[in-house]
């Protein structure tokens, strides 16, 4: 049987705005999108970013490369970059 | 009246013997590094600056040893591991302070007694109470939960140290100091895996939110003693965090960590 493809990034950004959302407490996810800044609109501080790669590696199970740098990743839609990345690369494997 | 740690933390002292005959042979050439020298103008005058600080932490070694027997309490096995990971640090100052001698940049006298009159252990307890998340929480696992964080911070540090500091020589030391914080590292997690083989579900399930509040609020020692701050040097240890290196920090405390979380969503769900 064929393994399932992974999830396309609208999906990606769709499942990691419940996530953060959870995460936040804030009411509903619908106001994260793929262009919501992590730090400016989310409040995302050093200890958000604990508990996002967190989530994100447990929810998606990937590993982000450790080369990565947090610091240029501004949007969600910058961290469902990198998460459909780490998945085209172990799908590919 | 004595405090009784309801558990000791490791069943046999195995494993403090391993870090110990370990420990003996990690600087073979110590000796060799009495008489170093160096170009001073090749370093970069911040690098010289985080190495003449955190030389002096290194020498801290006297007022964070009391700190750690207070909060192991008498478990008599995390006692003796204090005692060797003060000796082990006070190797890495003796090393630290040679390449300061190499740069012409030694430390002072006013360096030695200003850090001598800090007041380390009050300000550490403070911070402590302060962090906790439950009254109750049993110190010892306060206290390797912070070591496992102030150990890494170290590796990171003297890591980009080793990158920004323009002399080989110096590179290849300071890499070596990262390896043995590596250790250290490594050990507080060790003690704190074998310590909560004995805890209830409820003292486990406070590992993953007592990580999260020493990471939200990290001070590091340089942050609880007076003369760090007259000398302005109390953020040179963290300002080697740069974005690539604190998402190192991130990406390994969170691994590391996550694992217990497990613990809490239990916790919460009973």
């Amino acid at each position: 049987m064929p393994s399932p493809s992974p999830p396309q990034r609208a999906e990606i950004v769709r499942r990691l705005a419940i996530s953060l959302a959870e995460l936040l407490r804030l009411e509903s996810p619908d106001s994260i999108h793929a262009e919501s800044d992590l730090r400016k609109d989310l409040g995302v501080d050093s200890l958000g970013l604990v508990d996002l790669v967190t989530v994100a590696e447990e929810d998606f199970s990937v590993r982000f490369s450790s080369s990565t740098d947090f610091s240029v990743i501004h949007t969600v839609g910058d961290v469902a970059g990198l998460i459909e990345e780490q998945l085209a690369r172990t799908s590919a494997v | 009246m004595a405090i009784q740690p309801p558990y000791p933390s490791f069943e046999t002292p195995d494993v403090i013997d391993d870090f110990f005959v370990a420990g003996r042979n990690l600087w073979p050439d110590l000796a060799s590094f009495k008489n170093l020298k160096f170009d001073r103008e090749q370093v970069p005058a911040e690098i010289v600056r985080f190495l003449r600080s955190t030389t002096l932490n290194e020498h801290g070694v006297a007022h964070y040893l009391g700190s750690y027997f207070q909060n192991y309490q008498n478990d008599f096995k995390l006692r003796f591991w204090s005692a060797m990971w003060t000796a082990e640090e006070y190797t890495h100052y003796i090393i630290l302070r040679r390449i300061c001698q190499g740069l012409d940049a030694d430390l002072t006298e006013k360096d030695f007694h200003g850090l001598e009159m800090g007041d380390y252990f009050q300000n550490m307890k403070a911070y402590l109470d302060r962090i906790k998340v439950d009254p109750s929480i049993d110190m010892r696992m306060l206290q390797l939960i912070y070591g496992v964080l102030q150990e890494y911070g170290a590796v990171i540090a003297y890591t980009a140290a080793a990158e920004q500091c323009g002399i080989p020589e110096i590179a290849a030391i300071l890499k070596r100091v990262a390896k043995d914080e590596m250790r250290h590292c490594r050990f507080n997690q060790v003690a704190l895996e074998a310590m909560l083989e004995h805890c209830s579900e409820g003292e486990k399930a406070l590992v993953w939110p007592q990580f999260r509040a020493i990471w939200g609020d990290l001070e590091m020692p340089t942050e609880h003693i007076g003369y760090f701050a007259e000398i302005g040097a109390t953020d040179l240890y963290t300002s080697l965090w740069d974005g690539e290196k604190k998402s190192k920090i991130v990406l390994y405390l969170s691994r590391y960590f996550s694992k217990y979380r497990q613990y809490m969503n239990n916790s919460a769900s009973a």
